[in-house]
């Protein structure tokens, strides 16, 4: 996995005129490779738990002829939630469907696992709907025991254009 | 008739607000501020903003800011209590002039509702100066907050009671 500071040396290649809204520990590392502080911008002047988005959002809001990015941290999911359906193995019976909600709730930020009471431990499909900016985009997984996930969680990874991520 | 003079007194405040010179208002409303909200959303010179979390509306406005405009919020004192880590992280520190227009829930409630109860104390608190807004002669107390805010770089609440709607 790339690290954070590296990830942000590459940005800052990137970064031509835009203004940087860091947070709290994100200002920490972008001090360190910015070559031009004069666009940086702290939104966390004393850390404000995921609000960098929220300032940056102002900012552009303000200044719709400047690019701006924000480098955000501190407790902020970054991607919206999904939609988790199972079903009997090989058919179209529904068995439940959860939400995963990673921010939308009055005062919180969720990224806790769904969980399902099942009837036996058959096999199941699982289909998980994701947001992409294409629209609604729908993973299956075919044919998943439930025994081997017992004791712990199924962790699925989707990229943004919907894609499974191995 | 109590709704038109609500109506009247929402549209004095919101003109107010144009003689502040506020170009945006980031808002979640409540009860006691929806006059004020339909009031604002008639006049075309004031950019409504609205956001999920209070807690947001202060960072989006510090964002507004920093790009040049003059921003409000509009919250309720329950967002308000909401805010907190973000007034202590970037509105205090960031010592911006910030007009909170904050709807006082429960102010009549003789102490049944602790939204009231711990309104004033909590300001205090933060360090927020504020004025109560209540019927037509109030609303210059609006200018009055702006003005402040601005000339001596904080925020300034000025808190809605519901009787300066009817």
């Amino acid at each position: 996995m790339i690290q954070a500071e590296e990830a942000m040396r590459i940005l800052n290649l990137h970064r031509g005129d835009a203004v940087v809204v860091t947070n709290f520990m994100t200002s920490v590392l972008w001090a360190k490779v910015s070559d031009c502080e004069d666009l940086d911008l702290r939104a966390g002047f004393a850390g404000a738990m995921g609000k960098a988005s929220s300032l940056g959002l102002g900012l552009a809001l303000a200044r719709p002829d400047r690019r701006v990015m924000v480098l955000d941290g501190d407790g902020h999911y970054t991607r919206a939630g999904s939609e988790v359906r199972l079903y009997d193995a090989g058919s179209k019976e529904l068995m439940g469907m959860n939400i995963l909600d990673t921010g939308s709730g009055y005062n919180s930020q969720n990224a806790m696992p769904v969980h399902f009471g099942l009837r036996n431990v058959a096999l199941v499909d699982v289909e998980i709907t994701v947001f992409t900016r294409g629209g609604r985009k729908s993973i299956w997984l075919r044919n998943v025991d439930p025994k081997t996930f017992r004791g712990r969680h199924l962790t699925v990874k989707i990229n943004r254009v919907g894609k499974l991520v191995d | 008739m109590e709704s038109e003079v609500a109506a009247l007194q929402a549209s004095q405040v919101v003109q107010g607000m144009k003689r502040c010179g506020i170009t945006h208002v980031v808002y979640l409303p409540g009860t006691e501020t929806a006059d004020l909200y339909d009031a604002l959303l008639a006049e075309p010179s004031i950019i409504l903003v609205p956001v999920c979390r209070e807690g947001e509306s202060m960072a989006v406005a510090a964002g507004l800011w920093v790009g040049g405009k003059e921003p409000a919020v509009l919250i309720q004192s329950t967002g308000f209590f909401e805010s907190g880590d973000s007034i202590r992280g970037i509105v205090q520190p960031g010592r911006f002039p910030l007009l909170m227009l904050i709807g006082y829930r429960g102010w009549d409630t003789a102490g049944r509702d602790l939204a009231a109860v711990y309104l004033e104390p909590v300001l205090k608190a933060y360090d927020i100066p504020y004025t109560i807004v209540e019927g037509d002669g109030s609303v210059d107390r609006v200018v009055t907050a702006h003005q402040q805010a601005h000339q001596e770089s904080r925020a300034v609440a000025a808190l809605i009671l519901p009787e300066a709607r009817r």
